[in-house]
């Protein structure tokens, strides 16, 4: 009787516990062409609080970096430091390059690199499954 | 992108293939990523600017991922200006969206609360590098025959139809 009363409470609490359902949508234009996918989250039990941790280092990143001054301060997208990294190709440069950063900005970038959040984030937009 | 987009997956998959064999210099930050550029936006309350990134491969799909603390409902809604829709974009999950032709931007969060975003893209000159035989447009064009360069000349008006076939359709 115990028992069955413990494992009812725990299906219970394992429905509010579990991450909430999330359907991957597709945006589509008129002609039904794909041009975005809200893809949602992986179900992985362990996003909360990695999510969490990545805020928490994305906080401590803003003043580990080199300081923006002036113009650097609000840019064309918005009035945030925005860190870049991997290849690109274009704006003058000859060739496709690694993009370049301040000694201080790629110290923070190997941290923000190596932490989990982002590599899962990183295999999850890639094939949208838990990405691990 | 591999799930929803495969065609489109494996374009890229294929030329940004060839340009990593081909250059050992060129670093993956992510070894398991599609994706050649990220880009972590610090905040602490990031909303972009209405902006289209013209950079990006313009039938490509980039990925923006959201972080924060922040209700959802109130604040951080993804706007898409052509498709006249604005989306609710909670903390910790991910869009794709063809960032390259399609306007957007961010609705502010609420004063007293955070919002960090992380962009996952890949630049379009690098796939106009890998067709052009690793060279640039101006190099690859002079080094090649009248009837080379009409074979290009085709090859590129037919480019967009190309890029719009690798994007999956669905009909109601």
């Amino acid at each position: 009787m115990g028992r069955s009363v413990s494992l009812w409470i725990f299906l219970c609490l394992s429905v509010f516990l579990k991450p909430f359902p999330r359907t991957p949508t597709p945006i589509v234009d008129k002609h039904g062409v794909t041009i975005g996918i809200l893809a949602g989250r992986a179900e992985d039990a362990e996003w909360p609080l990695l999510h969490l941790q990545a805020c928490e280092l994305l906080n401590s990143c803003r003043t580990m970096c080199t300081p923006r001054k002036g113009k650097q301060r609000v840019h064309c997208r918005g009035a945030f430091i925005a860190l870049r990294c991997g290849v690109s190709h274009g704006g003058g440069q000859p060739q496709p390059q690694n993009l370049e950063n301040t000694p201080a900005d790629a110290r923070v970038l190997e941290e923000l690199n190596s932490h989990p959040f982002f590599k899962r984030i990183a295999g999850f937009a890639t094939g949208m499954s838990s990405g691990a | 992108m591999a799930t929803w987009a495969p065609k489109l997956y494996q374009y890229y998959a294929e030329k940004l293939g060839q340009l990593y064999a081909r250059d050992p210099c060129l670093t993956r930050i992510f070894p398991n990523s599609i994706f050649s550029a990220t880009s972590y936006n610090l905040g602490p309350r990031t909303a972009c600017f209405k902006h289209t990134d013209f950079a990006n491969l313009p039938f490509g799909l980039c990925s923006i991922t959201a972080l924060g603390s922040y209700d959802p409902s109130k604040g951080g809604h993804l706007v898409l200006w052509q498709c006249k829709l604005v989306v609710e974009f909670p903390p910790g999950s991910t869009i794709l969206i063809a960032s390259g032709i399609v306007a957007h931007s961010n609705v502010p969060v609420e004063a007293n609360k955070t919002r960090y975003s992380v962009a996952h893209y890949s630049a379009g000159a690098l796939f106009r590098w890998v067709e052009n035989n690793f060279s640039r447009s101006v190099d690859f064009l002079a080094n090649q025959s009248d009837k080379e360069v009409l074979a290009v000349q085709v090859r590129d008006s037919l480019r967009w139809a190309m890029g719009l076939s690798l994007l999956p359709v669905f009909k109601p």
